[in-house]
């Protein structure tokens, strides 16, 4: 079967958000693998100005237990 | 002005009472320096990860304003060394936040009996649309599809039973 490329998109310039809360988890498991990683740029399509938001919320979030570090192993 | 945003964790075993007496510490220490717009629990919660063994936490958000760095610090100070927070995390807002209003339960039930003419009205609105034959209809039809099911139960049991003679 031959590749189809998708075509990416800025999830959040389609949606119209230009702040992106910590407390906001279910927006933010949306860009988090399942072992909880952080999801590459290529990956998600979001603009470099909003991804550098989403790493800082995402980070926030983990510091406060909201979002884990990893998923991997007995917490 | 300046807006912050507190984000605390309580420990989740603690009674009430207990958590409520934190909550005034806390609350009497912010409002040594700066003003406290919201002070409110943000809810009872899964931790991501465990801290000192704790799977859950008691969430308590805490929003206020300041121009002191001083007092933030001491803030700081304070919350680091008050042993039932088990973690906090200060973050500066750049829009001032709204002003939390807690729904009053008066209003929730007079929504619950809003709710509950709507649908009254839709069946109301759906009855006149078919006729009356159709409703006769659709009662006979609706005895004959019980009586349909009231027949297969007992059937089913039978069934059921042979099949497991089968296997075994």
């Amino acid at each position: 079967m031959a590749f189809v490329s998708r075509k990416k998109y800025c999830y959040f310039k389609e949606n119209g958000i230009t702040e992106i809360d910590y407390k906001d988890v279910k927006l933010l498991r949306r860009f988090v693998t399942e072992q909880g990683k952080i999801m590459p740029r290529r990956v998600t399509g979001s603009s470099a100005k909003m991804h550098r938001k989403l790493i800082k919320a995402i980070k926030r979030a983990r510091n406060i237990a909201l979002m884990p570090y990893t998923n991997l192993g007995d917490n | 002005m300046r807006y912050y945003e507190t984000l605390y964790i309580l420990n989740p075993n603690f009674e009430q009472e207990k958590n409520d007496d934190i909550v005034k510490e806390v609350g009497e220490q912010i409002s040594k320096s700066s003003q406290v717009i919201n002070h409110r629990l943000w809810g009872k919660k899964r931790l991501a990860y465990s801290i000192e063994l704790h799977k859950y936490g008691t969430y308590m958000l805490l929003q206020f304003e300041t121009d002191e760095v001083k007092g933030l610090e001491d803030f700081d100070n304070f919350m680091k060394l008050n042993k039932s927070i088990l973690r906090f995390q200060t973050v500066r807002l750049s829009v001032k936040p709204e002003v939390f209003v807690e729904e009053i339960v008066e209003d929730a039930d007079a929504k619950e009996e809003n709710k509950i003419p709507i649908v009254e009205e839709l069946e109301k609105e759906s009855k006149p649309i078919t006729p009356e034959k159709q409703s006769e209809e659709k009662q006979s039809s609706d005895n004959e599809t019980k009586n349909d099911e009231s027949k297969e139960k007992p059937d089913e049991k039978p069934d059921e039973e042979s099949i497991i003679e089968e296997t075994s």
